[in-house]
């Protein structure tokens, strides 16, 4: 497969490879992630269980279900954390000056920081999320879905990857504008906790704040699959929640290439 | 292969207030002046010419190289390179292209070298038996065998440099833009640069834009100079008559056994004195630095001497002045 904008599978494995250099580089910040994931998920489980002893009705699951929520909202941060996406290579790009030596190679620079992204999270799943998932599933006793709803939650995360991807590179954009995206990328790391049900689920939100939930995109990146996953969206419903992620996919699509496209001609690259 | 004619390239820059909450009031700000970084330039490059492109900083070298590479937008007049428009056909002109920033490196800072040039070959599609040959050929010729199992942040500036102008050749570009490529380089590595550049000139006919400080650069690799000053073109030609029109005042230092009144000679000025050492500015076609040296030495003893040659700085100050 050949494009003429550098688009292939084969250059997305290249980029696999080397994101895997990138990881086995910095072991020492490997492991202490390892460690936070796994702990994260003791606190997350033990916390819902306290919870549920006080009041069993509390989530509107029973216990099992939500603390298999709770931790796969944990295990899936450690992919789609804000911190991991192409924003934070595109701010340090930018500050450096090195930006245009990215944007000058023979490839869409969307796909590029994509099949980087792409790269950095297959490692990062395949070394951090599996195995304190595999250690999560005997401590926890966790849920695992029947068939459909696994299929189901395999093609939402792949959407939620999608999504989460167009969200982070938009606001790597920003900072190709404002030299600085610290503060907005820390707000909306905020909000995406808040609203995108990783910590906790939305249909416990009362009112005014369930309806924001539902129309911003957030709830795409954790919700939509974890809900999958413990069967709470089955049949009809589930295929409601992929197509809501899907448009959102198309928007977004559109909206980061005309921004894309807008900054790369007015936007003026330091120094000269 | 490069054909540049009536070139500008204007930058807005935001005018910074002053005063109390100017943080605030500037984010509100749209108020800004206009700089026009390169102003109506022409030029052309033959098929497999290397040319020198020199100016002070900030004279509108590194926007004129953008402009060319297809990273910035001309605001008017045009740009082709090899009858591409760089910045409308970006990727077309990026696969002919090989750019190297002497302080900016295309290569990916945590992983060894060879894998930057692995992701490189499926970037620029490069075919396997080309890329082989390639690196065969380039990693002897630059001395890179000890670092391309290492990452670009443990190298050093010179392996740096050589390790990015082997990246920008792997996919034989026609062109290779060089930005201050030697700056911070030490005489070796300068050494092998030059003949690399050099070979990879005549054995493939690549085209090179040189931009550098360096007077050696130019002498060792150039035979066309193009100077530009704050965004103006102030010389095209041959680096033998911009040399001989422009750089024909040299300085001779002379150090004397004592300290000697300031005193006046035929043909020379006196520019500059300092405990026993003093300096004279001289045209070469009116006075040799032979017999200036004769004719103060015969009047007073001399312990030392020294001629300095006109560098880059000085030949465009000179040309610049004599407009």
């Amino acid at each position: 497969m050949k494009a003429s904008n550098g688009v292939s599978l084969r250059t997305g494995t290249a980029f696999l490879r080397n994101e895997f250099y990138n990881m086995s580089i910095y072991r020492v910040s490997f492991w202490l992630n390892f460690i936070y994931t796994f702990l994260m998920m003791y606190s997350v489980g033990y916390v819902w269980r306290a919870l549920y002893a006080a009041n069993p009705s509390v989530a509107g699951v029973p216990l099992p279900q939500m603390i298999s929520y709770a931790v796969l909202g944990v295990a899936l941060e450690a992919i789609l954390h804000p911190r991991n996406g192409p924003q934070r290579y595109i701010m340090e790009q930018v500050r450096k000056g090195t930006i245009e030596m990215d944007i000058m190679k023979p490839i869409d620079f969307q796909f590029y920081m994509f099949a980087k992204n792409i790269g950095g999270i297959s490692v990062r799943f395949l070394f951090l999320v599996l195995p304190s998932l595999i250690v999560a599933f005997f401590l926890f006793s966790l849920e695992l879905p029947n068939l459909p709803a696994f299929l189901g939650f395999f093609c939402s995360l792949l959407f939620s990857v999608i999504v989460s991807f167009f969200l982070n590179f938009i606001l790597g954009l920003l900072s190709m504008v404002t030299m600085n995206i610290r503060n907005i990328n820390w707000g909306y790391n905020a909000l995406l906790r808040f609203f995108s049900g990783q910590m906790v689920p939305l249909w416990i939100f009362p009112g005014a704040l369930g309806v924001i939930s539902e129309i911003l995109p957030f709830r795409c990146i954790y919700s939509i699959p974890m809900s999958i996953y413990i069967g709470n969206d089955t049949g009809i419903d589930m295929l409601k929640a992929l197509g809501v992620q899907f448009a959102w996919i198309l928007v977004l699509w559109l909206a980061s290439r005309l921004l894309m496209k807008r900054v790369f001609t007015k936007v003026m690259i330091q120094g000269g | 292969m490069i054909e540049v004619s009536h070139l500008k390239k204007e930058f807005k820059i935001p005018i910074q207030k002053k005063g109390s909450f100017a943080a605030v009031r500037n984010l509100f700000s749209s108020e800004h002046t206009i700089k026009r970084a390169v102003d109506d330039i022409s030029f052309s490059v033959g098929d497999g010419e290397m040319i020198g492109f020199i100016g002070k900083n900030g004279a509108g070298k590194s926007t004129t190289i953008k402009m060319l590479s297809g990273i910035l937008q001309p605001t008017s007049g045009s740009v082709t390179v090899n009858g591409i428009h760089p910045f409308d056909q970006r990727m077309e002109n990026a696969r002919q292209i090989g750019v190297v920033f002497g302080q900016k490196t295309q290569l990916w800072w945590d992983v060894p070298l060879i894998e930057s040039y692995r992701l490189l070959r499926e970037i620029y599609q490069i075919d396997g038996a080309m890329y082989q040959k390639n690196l065969d050929r380039y990693i002897p010729m630059l001395g890179l065998e000890e670092v391309i199992n290492k990452p670009v942040r443990q190298m050093s500036l010179g392996q740096r440099v050589k390790s990015d102008i082997c990246a920008a050749l792997l996919h034989d570009p026609k062109i290779l833009f060089l930005d201050e490529p030697t700056i911070g380089v030490d005489v070796v590595s300068k050494k092998y640069l030059h003949d690399f550049i050099s070979e990879v000139n005549q054995e493939k006919g690549t085209t090179v834009l040189l931009t550098t400080h360096d007077m050696g650069d130019i002498e060792k690799l150039c035979s066309r100079v193009v100077v530009i000053d704050s965004g103006h073109l102030m010389y095209d030609g041959d680096l033998e008559s911009m040399v001989q029109k422009f750089g024909s005042v040299r300085s001779l230092m002379i150090e004397f056994e004592e300290p000697i009144a300031d005193f006046q000679v035929e043909n020379a000025q006196l520019t500059k004195s300092e405990g026993n050492r003093k300096w004279f500015s001289f045209h070469r076609t009116k006075v040799t630095p032979m017999e200036l040296i004769r004719f103060i030495g015969d009047k007073y003893p001399i312990h030392d001497i020294e001629i300095i040659e006109p560098d880059i700085e000085g030949i465009v100050r000179n040309l610049y002045e004599s407009k």
